[in-house]
């Protein structure tokens, strides 16, 4: 506790990686009819994990946005049904780590001007 | 990238390309339609069904380094082709259009093909709405909490 940059930093990231997954997905959704085309994902809980595991700082780790290869070659894999889920997914997330923030920042408030 | 708003902003250009993207096929699926009973002989050539082909649009400045949460930027239509089903045949000698021994080319759209197409598409069109309207939700929840 004390320092604002290391406090908000893990807030910061996972914020990123939702906004990032978001675009992801509505890419995906706008692609949904290529032939072809294969999906984009955010990978960051699984690292999230293997962070806390390996006793790095969370603060640390940052969203990777990369290509889901699976399905046959040259087959389309977004499966739209999935891609709305994942977003509904992504939104509630996404609000409750501001919610998270804006918490923050209200204590912060309140130990500087005691209001 | 000129606009530095255009990261969060991003989001309701991607969703918009993939309205636009259906709309357009849809145009031409009604085109399609529209045109399924225009007739034809070997000189003067029936309809050809059209066909719209999507590509996936890539950022061209991604490799400069603006952020890599920006891959991907929405669907483009590369091109629109036409479909090289051969035209059925029909004999009806007295029709307009018939040649000497009364054969006559009919457009190789398939009506049940079409309209099913046009599910498709407005399945998708309320798809990407749908993702348009989320992205808006989640901006406006950041405005509400950290905008002060």
């Amino acid at each position: 506790m004390g320092n604002i940059n290391t406090d908000t930093a893990f807030t910061e990231h996972t914020l990123d990686a939702l906004q990032a997954r978001a675009k992801a997905t509505i890419h995906n959704i706008a692609n949904q009819n290529v032939k072809g085309f294969k999906r984009f994902e955010v990978r960051f809980e699984d690292m999230l994990r293997e962070a806390v595991d390996s006793g790095q700082k969370i603060g640390s780790v940052e969203p990777v946005v990369q290509r889901d290869t699976s399905g046959g070659e040259g087959q389309n894999n977004v499966v739209m049904l999935e891609e709305l889920t994942l977003l509904g997914k992504t939104e509630l997330m996404h609000d409750y780590m501001l919610r998270r923030a804006g918490g923050y920042f209200k204590t912060m408030n309140k130990a500087i001007f005691g209001r | 990238m000129t606009n530095p708003m255009s990261g969060i902003f991003r989001g309701f250009d991607i969703a918009s390309t993939g309205l636009r993207a259906e709309l357009q096929r849809s145009e031409i699926v009604a085109s399609n339609l529209g045109n399924m009973h225009r007739t034809g002989n070997a000189e003067k050539l029936p309809y050809r069904r059209k066909v719209v082909v999507f590509e996936e649009a890539l950022n061209q400045a991604k490799e400069a380094g603006v952020g890599k949460s920006d891959t991907g930027v929405g669907v483009a239509i590369s091109r629109v082709a036409e479909d090289s089903t051969p035209f059925p045949v029909f004999y009806q000698p007295g029709h307009p259009d018939a040649d000497e021994k009364g054969q006559v080319m009919s457009s190789n759209v398939d009506m049940f093909k079409e309209l099913v197409d046009m599910n498709i598409i407005q399945r998708s069109f309320d798809a990407n709405l749908k993702a348009l309207k989320s992205y808006r939700g989640m901006l406006q929840n950041t405005l509400q909490q950290l905008g002060g």
